[in-house]
């Protein structure tokens, strides 16, 4: 399978080559994406995936849904806050209480104050 | 007799209040997932996934039953209204959809596409019911060397519809291959592609891969766009149901879109924009108006309507018979059913057939319900699109990430999902399809257990697959479908050596 893999992807990276030396190369997808936005969008979906385990998925899932509507292009900050805010309890409810999924509480003090969190909403 | 009174079983259990309550909550999910351009039904029911972690087996099908059949329907409503495809399989509605709602008759065309929707889809539930079960009586024959075959032809029908795509395709498939190769051997169990990570020892969930692919590479790929596009209908957006007469004037495109969707859906690696786009093409020859197709004709739409609803009930009868899933949908639909223990296969029509036929049932009634949810969420329709897209896709992506993690309640599984949203974005930019890697990763394992299983049981035979006759017609007709789906190029080649060897 990957002699397989190598071998066709050979032959594709042949076929793209002569396209985009060709005249009627056209400008790939890629290169119409805005980049920094890209990046952006990964690091912070990264992040947000590291971040779970380490401070607990309620406070990353709030810092994340935080970092993520301004790069959506959202700047209302009332409707940042309250969406975040809002957003991250209605997930924990869903998750919690009607799919009973053991989601991360994070480590040290995050553990303790996911639960205090918990504790507040009616959820523990 | 017995086929009818196991659906009647079926329904009785589909009518109780909570499985009622979840085909309800699934096909309006899925009409309003599919209406939403960015998020397919696809996406819907990778997301909808890990909600049905905590349902009984039976109420989980119910659910995802409703999702399917409400998702093929939803991308519709973008189509006619905004000229947006909100499902790959509603491409064709915006080719005589849109043109009618620019004519003002948006109510007309809607009603139209729902009906014949809903035509198509109780056509396809109703062939599902027949002939699976006689289908399934006849796999008890099947061995091992069978099994194998049938996975052997689900991946070359892949490639084989792949057409222009085919290089490409190819490459997504082995792709899919090589990652359904990671983990431990089957027979030897020695580590395989792992880079010593212990977490790979188990392998890669195709869950994982499926909710990484479509949802974080939709993700991905509109975060990334530079163009912020404004979906706001023209018209209003209510739906007219048509009446008797107006359906017989279009019995002959329901009739061929719901034999065209049928017999495509029946197909692995087909889906429902193959079974639109050529029931589309077949009325465009067919049709006294096809010279019209394209500015608003009625028969433009009901065609393609019809035939990508009755995908979906043939879609799924390789799926409950052979434990084969023939799309991106029907996997996940193969996940639920494996996360709660349930191994589809023809022995799930012995022993589990009150879950088969209440998984008919519920086809059968979602599509009927699917014509009162459609035109609700068409009256809504405007409503869904003020959300910005900045708070659907963050929702989005958290759902993904969580659904990642509740496969197997571990963290590794979100940074593997994280990763083939990157994959599935770059596959997108570069014009790679991912259908055929995600049948990849799943038929790739299965394939390679069938294969193994039979060389033990047959002494290492390799012929087995060739000599037994069921296994012999399976391998042929997948031989058949890779000299087809080759034969453009061949048939370029031969007359390129005729033109050679004549002027020498």
């Amino acid at each position: 399978m990957l002699i397989g893999l190598i071998g066709l992807g050979a032959l594709w990276g042949v076929v793209r080559w002569r396209v985009v030396s060709s005249e009627d190369a056209t400008t790939s997808d890629l290169e119409q994406c805005d980049l920094v936005k890209l990046i952006l969008g990964i690091l912070s979906v990264t992040t947000y995936g590291a971040a779970i385990t380490l401070i607990g998925f309620a406070l990353s899932t709030f810092l994340f849904l935080l970092c993520w509507f301004p790069l959506g292009g959202i700047r209302n900050i009332l409707t940042i806050m309250v969406n975040s805010a809002l957003g991250t309890c209605i997930l924990l409810y869903l998750f919690l209480k009607v799919a009973y999924l053991p989601l991360p509480r994070g480590i040290g003090a995050f553990d303790s104050l996911t639960v205090g969190f918990y504790r507040i909403l009616g959820i523990y | 007799m017995d086929i009818l009174q196991n659906l009647l079983v079926g329904l009785s259990n589909l009518f109780g209040v909570i499985p009622f309550f979840l085909l309800l909550a699934g096909i309006f999910t899925g009409v309003i997932a599919g209406a939403l351009p960015g998020i397919s039904f696809v996406n819907a029911m990778a997301l909808a996934l890990p909600f049905t972690y905590v349902m009984q087996p039976i109420n989980a099908m119910i659910f995802l039953s409703g999702l399917y059949c409400g998702g093929v329907f939803g991308g519709s409503i973008s189509s006619i209204l905004i000229n947006i495809p909100g499902s790959p399989g509603s491409l064709p509605a915006t080719w005589d959809g849109y043109p009618m709602t620019r004519r003002g008759e948006s109510a007309r065309a809607l009603g139209i596409a729902i009906t014949c929707s809903a035509i198509g889809g109780v056509g396809s539930a109703l062939m599902m019911i027949f002939v699976s079960p006689p289908f399934a009586n006849f796999a008890l024959r099947f061995g091992q060397p069978e099994f194998f075959a049938a996975t052997i032809l689900g991946l070359v029908s892949v490639v084989a519809i792949a057409k222009g795509n085919m290089l490409t395709s190819l490459i997504s498939l082995f792709v899919g291959l090589t990652v359904g190769a990671i983990g431990l051997d089957p027979l030897y169990a020695i580590p395989r592609l792992t880079f010593g990570w212990t977490v790979l020892d188990n392998g890669v969930s195709f869950v994982v891969v499926l909710i990484g692919m479509f949802a974080i590479g939709e993700v991905l790929g509109w975060i990334s766009s530079r163009k912020s596009v404004s979906y706001k209908p023209t018209s209003a957006t209510k739906a007219r149901l048509p009446g008797i007469k107006e359906l017989l004037k279009l019995k002959g495109a329901i009739a061929r879109g719901t034999g065209i969707g049928c017999v495509i859906g029946a197909i692995p690696g087909t889906g429902a924009i193959i079974g639109a786009i050529i029931a589309y093409g077949v009325e465009k020859h067919v049709s006294p108006h096809g010279d019209r197709f394209g500015t608003g004709v009625d028969e433009g739409l009901a065609a393609p309507e019809t035939a990508k609803n009755a995908t979906t009930g043939t879609a799924t009868i390789p799926l409950l018979t052979l434990g084969i899933p023939g799309s991106a949908a029907t996997a996940i639909m193969l996940a639920a059913l494996m996360l709660h223990g349930v191994n589809p296969g023809p022995m799930l029509f012995i022993t589990g057939t009150d879950l088969v036929y209440t998984v008919f049932a519920a086809y059968l009634v979602a599509n009927i319900l699917m014509i009162a949810v459609g035109m609700l969420v068409a009256r809504a329709f405007t409503l869904l699109m003020a959300i910005p897209p900045a708070i659907l896709f963050g929702f989005i992506t958290i759902l993904c990430l969580v659904g990642a993690f509740g496969v197997r309640n571990n963290i590794a599984d979100v940074y593997i999902c994280i990763g083939f949203g990157i994959l599935g974005f770059l596959l997108q930019k570069f014009n790679v399809p991912t259908a055929p890697l995600i049948l990849g990763v799943i038929l790739g394992p299965l394939a390679e257990r069938y294969f193994l299983t039979s060389m033990i049981a047959y002494d290492n035979d390799f012929l087995i697959f060739f000599t037994r006759p069921l296994s012999g017609l399976i391998m042929f007709l997948a031989f058949a479908f890779l000299i087809w789906s080759f034969w453009a190029p061949i048939k370029t080649l031969i007359t390129r050596l005729r033109i050679i060897f004549s002027v020498g």
